[in-house]
């Protein structure tokens, strides 16, 4: 794995350095600032594929590197870890808006590291199997229907405001009881992802979470939210406690936007996609509670009923047509 | 149990660590020095915003770096003093606020010294 570490320290990087040798990766380049990496990735034969960048530099800093990193097509998808110590975790949130998959604590250590690095292979991995579905479909355009998994979290490539699953768990992880508290999860599940998956093409399925992941990410456009997508139909969202979110409205509006592509798209094999957005999820100050419950608390609570069982109904539950909306 | 491969690379790491932390020791006086150098041109109210920012810089650094070369204490009270010049800066004029990271810094540059090589 060629692998580009950036940070103003030259200690650090020296630090970096072992660990990550200790870990089996080898091929280890290594920037002082984000215009020396820049200058290395341009100048790169062969792309790198995976990022360490560190959040406080002089100049530009990480988040802005990382922004600038994602607008080049090759390293749309490629892992970017953020370096960044316990007390900068506002700018984790900036890091996370701007396109990092991940993000590691200052003082490193290998324990982490290591952990962190398992995450960008499977990442890789993700990418790589995803790389090739797609060319299998281009090349012999075969129904290759059931290479995406139902239960698999997939990575949506289209949708990079959706996060991978591991990164929301490991932000959760890492927010701190105060920050924690302050924040909620919300899970959408969509009710006939079962139903779509056997109908549909892997591809297809792919567009269809893609097209939900749009519109809940248009829903929560007023709040500064993380959105991903945990397989089995369901994504989670995390929201700040105190903003002022009607799931009611949210849910209807994502339903009509669905509605609304499905009409514009024409005929398709598979129904248009049902969410339920559930109630919010919260964690409790000073839980001892594993923080990721969170996540699964809010997936659960969309399963069970999602806006159904308080506000009653949406419009694609009463079944409305097209000439009365 | 751990395999000859797996000894080989903890060694190797351990081994890489050391040298660092020997290197960081090495430095300890130099840095010292640009604490104090960046403290000084703020008692002469030269540029004092750039020498509290320089400072900010080299705490957050420092409390980067430390811990994982097994200098908890310096990591700690640099991290300490990066968020106290951090609350200055957005309170410039708040008198209490300088004290506090006055008095961090001070801890800090006793912890420092008291890591020098020839002093401990």
């Amino acid at each position: 794995m060629k692998i580009l570490v950036v940070d103003d320290d030259p200690l650090f990087l020296e630090l970096a350095a072992s660990l990550l040798n200790s870990l089996g990766y080898n091929r280890l380049h290594f920037a002082k600032s984000a215009d020396d990496a820049l200058s290395q990735i341009e100048q790169a034969a062969t792309p790198f594929d995976c990022f360490l960048l560190d959040i406080q530099m002089p100049g530009m800093d990480g988040i802005e590197l990382c922004a600038c990193i994602r607008d080049i097509e090759t390293y749309r998808h490629t892992p970017i870890v953020m370096l960044t110590a316990m007390t900068e975790k506002h700018y984790v949130d900036g890091a996370f808006q701007a396109g990092a998959s991940d993000y590691i604590t200052k003082p490193i250590e290998r324990i982490e590291v290591k952990a962190r690095m398992r995450n960008v292979e499977a990442l890789l991995a993700e990418r790589s199997h995803t790389g090739l579905v797609s060319q299998q479909l281009k090349n012999a355009e075969i129904d290759f229907g059931k290479s995406v998994r139902f239960e698999d979290p997939v990575l949506l490539h289209d949708a990079a405001w959706v996060l991978p699953f591991s990164s929301l768990e490991n932000y959760v992880l890492r927010l701190g009881n105060m920050r924690l508290f302050n924040t909620v999860a919300y899970g959408f599940h969509i009710e006939n992802a079962h139903e779509i998956h056997a109908r549909a093409s892997g591809l297809e399925f792919i567009d269809m979470l893609t097209d939900v992941s749009r519109a809940i990410r248009d829903a929560l456009s007023a709040f500064p939210s993380f959105l991903s997508y945990a397989g089995y139909g369901d994504f989670c969202a995390l929201v700040p406690k105190l903003a002022h979110f009607d799931r009611s409205f949210a849910q209807l509006q994502i339903n009509d936007a669905l509605q609304l592509t499905a009409d514009m798209s024409g005929e398709q094999s598979w129904p248009v996609p049902k969410v339920k957005l559930g109630a919010a999820q919260s964690c409790k100050l000073l839980s001892f509670k594993d923080p990721t419950d969170m996540l699964y608390g809010a997936i659960k609570k969309a399963r069970r009923g999602g806006e159904r069982e308080f506000e009653g109904f949406t419009r694609w539950q009463m079944g409305v047509s097209d000439e009365n909306r | 149990m751990k395999t000859a491969e797996a000894r080989d690379t903890s060694g190797q790491l351990e081994q890489a660590i050391e040298g660092l932390r020997q290197k960081f020791l090495r430095e300890l006086d130099e840095r010292i020095f640009a604490f104090e150098d960046a403290m000084a041109q703020i008692r002469n109210g030269s540029n004092t915003q750039h020498a509290l920012r320089h400072i900010h810089a080299m705490a957050h650094k420092q409390a980067g770096i430390a811990p994982s070369l097994g200098f908890a204490q310096i990591g700690e009270i640099s991290r300490d003093l990066e968020g106290k010049i951090e609350k200055t800066l957005s309170d410039p004029d708040c008198a209490e606020k300088h004290q506090a990271w006055h008095k961090s810094l001070e801890l800090l540059l006793d912890e420092m010294e008291q890591q020098l090589p020839d002093l401990a």
